[in-house]
């Protein structure tokens, strides 16, 4: 048989920093703090470190275990269970594909913001206050009435997502080598930028007033399902996992090296992050409720209202450094997309893209940047706010979900969540227990199934989804187009055939 | 700070610290990172 070449991440490290830039993003800091200090404080730690443990951890193990056991992205890994999955690795994949066209958007505001923050444009004192809403809204994304009434392109966004596509680019098309090294360096960047946030977070006053806020337990909360509901999903969103891309990261991982341990420091580190976060981002709370007068629950929000509206106040009100404290926010922001913005593109849509078609890397990174960026100008119109909300709701959590809890499905019971714990355990620097199949067959699955139901399906059968009446029932024809096309690709003939390297590994013993 | 937020802070970061430097003191023995 012959020999097949899989690229490598070049050392450990590298791939650790990779799988925790992809990890770590947006959400680290727009909601893993809101919810803490909604859900009942230093309280919510205990469900959100229980889902961790176990559906973070294992699922993240699987994803990546399953890469390196097949060599392959998430549709060749689902071709290898067997005949007639392969769809079950595309589904995922276009959950990353819809992703990354938004996301990347997102990432273009906060570059306007970086420029935009070196003015502080929205206003300084009480300027600020009243006009950071409308700077945003109006003046940035220029908003229209409804989803129907698209209006025209925003021009600065444009030209931002454009950079922003450009950088990817330049990022993937040489492969997971550069992907190592650039995510080493983004993500330590973004780190220290949390850091300089926080160290002018403690400078101000109102800080311990913040932090109260954020970590107070209350433990009356505990016994609430919403509670649970809140920390499992954000578990489920936050590693990045059901997008398909972990999947390739896995591949490139060398075949006798770590899965296990990899996976629980990439998790670790991704918690540690968001609760470091929260620590920045709650001490500008207290200053803001002290300088403003004002309740907790007037000043702090969660995701775009935080990042794009909250927090513009805060900067504003400060007494000092607001130029600099805004830029530093927006680009680290901008840095922390930006590792989870080439995984997707790279993971989810280019290493599937590659191993189907036997492409190459140039040809198929660019093709899907440019494909990427055009569907993107969508979100760049006037109405581009209301449909990125609204496609992030079917592909950041319906696709997300259901395609995660049949992966583990497909994983523990058709391919063996026994063999795959053995297969890990080789060459891991730990070993799991009996209990990983467990929490694979049953935990995992039920966890996201739980979510998918309880704040999915339960609330949006009743009501549509956000203010959008039809617009947002219409959308859930991505569902339906998404498996259609899923069926289609996997009915094309596979140029590089999968390798089961499970079986090499048996041979070699011999 | 109510002793409720402190004491948050103070377990969790224990417990990160503890979970990491227990990763961390078992990599190396993990095999190879080439073919």
């Amino acid at each position: 048989m012959a020999k097949v070449l899989r690229e490598r991440w070049t050392s450990r490290g590298f791939f650790v920093f990779a799988a925790i830039g992809s990890a770590i993003g947006l959400g680290n800091v727009w909601r893993f703090p809101y919810i803490t200090y909604e859900y009942g404080g230093g309280v919510f730690l205990i469900p959100y470190v229980i889902g961790l443990i176990v559906i973070g951890i294992p699922w993240l193990t699987l994803e990546f275990g399953m890469g390196r056991y097949f060599q392959r992205s998430a549709p060749g890994v689902f071709a290898g269970i067997g005949k007639g999955w392969e769809w079950l690795g595309w589904w995922p994949a276009f959950a990353g594909f819809l992703i990354v066209t938004y996301y990347t958007v997102i990432m273009a505001w906060a570059l306007n913001y970086v420029v935009g923050s070196a003015t502080v444009a929205w206003g300084m004192g009480q300027a600020g206050v009243e006009g950071a809403g409308g700077y945003f809204f109006e003046t940035v994304l220029g908003l229209s009435s409804s989803p129907g009434v698209l209006g025209g392109l925003q021009w600065p966004i444009v030209g931002a997502l454009a950079l922003t596509w450009i950088i990817i680019f330049l990022v993937m098309f040489r492969g997971a080598r550069v992907i190592g090294t650039v995510s080493l360096w983004a993500v330590s960047i973004a780190w220290v930028f949390l850091a300089v946030l926080l160290i002018r977070g403690l400078t101000l006053p109102g800080i311990a007033q913040g932090l109260n806020f954020y970590l107070a337990p209350d433990f009356a909360k505990l016994g609430s399902v919403d509670v649970w509901y809140a920390a499992f999903s954000q578990i489920a969103f936050t590693l990045s996992l059901g997008m398909a891309g972990m999947f390739a990261y896995g591949s490139f991982i060398a075949k006798k090296a770590d899965v296990n341990n990899n996976a629980v420091i990439t998790s670790l580190a991704d918690a540690s992050t968001a609760f470091f976060a929260g620590f920045a981002i709650f001490s500008i709370v207290g200053y803001m409720m002290q300088a403003l007068s004002a309740p907790v629950g007037d000043v702090v929000a969660s995701g775009l209202g935080l990042a794009f509206v909250s927090f513009p106040v805060g900067i504003s009100m400060m007494p000092g450094a607001n130029a600099f404290i805004g830029i530093i926010f927006f680009l680290c922001l901008f840095f922390l997309g930006l590792t989870s913005a080439y995984f997707l593109a790279y993971g989810a849509v280019v290493t599937p893209l590659m191993d189907k078609f036997g492409w190459s890397r140039v040809k198929t990174s660019l093709l899907v940047c440019v494909v990427c960026f055009l569907i993107g100008l969508i979100y760049t119109t006037q109405g581009g706010l209301y449909w990125l909300d609204m496609v992030d709701r079917v592909a950041c959590f319906y696709l997300l979900l259901i395609t995660g809890a049949l992966a583990c499905i497909a994983v523990g019971w058709v391919f063996g969540a026994k063999k795959f714990r053995e297969y890990v355990n080789e060459t891991s620097d730990f070993k799991f227990g009996a209990w990983f199949d467990v929490l694979i067959k049953y935990v995992v699955p039920a966890g996201l199934l739980f979510v998918v139901i309880y704040g999915g399906f339960a609330k949006d059968i009743v009501t549509p989804y956000g203010d959008y009446g039809n617009w947002a029932l219409s959308i859930w024809i991505l569902l339906v187009v998404t498996l259609g096309l899923s069926f289609v690709l996997q009915s094309c003939k596979t140029r590089t055939p999968t390798v089961d390297s499970g079986k090499e590994s048996r041979e070699v013993k011999k | 700070m109510t002793g409720g937020a402190i004491a948050s802070m103070v377990i969790i970061w224990l417990l990160y610290l503890g979970i990491i430097g227990w990763s961390i003191s078992r990599m190396g023995k993990g095999g190879e990172w080439k073919d």
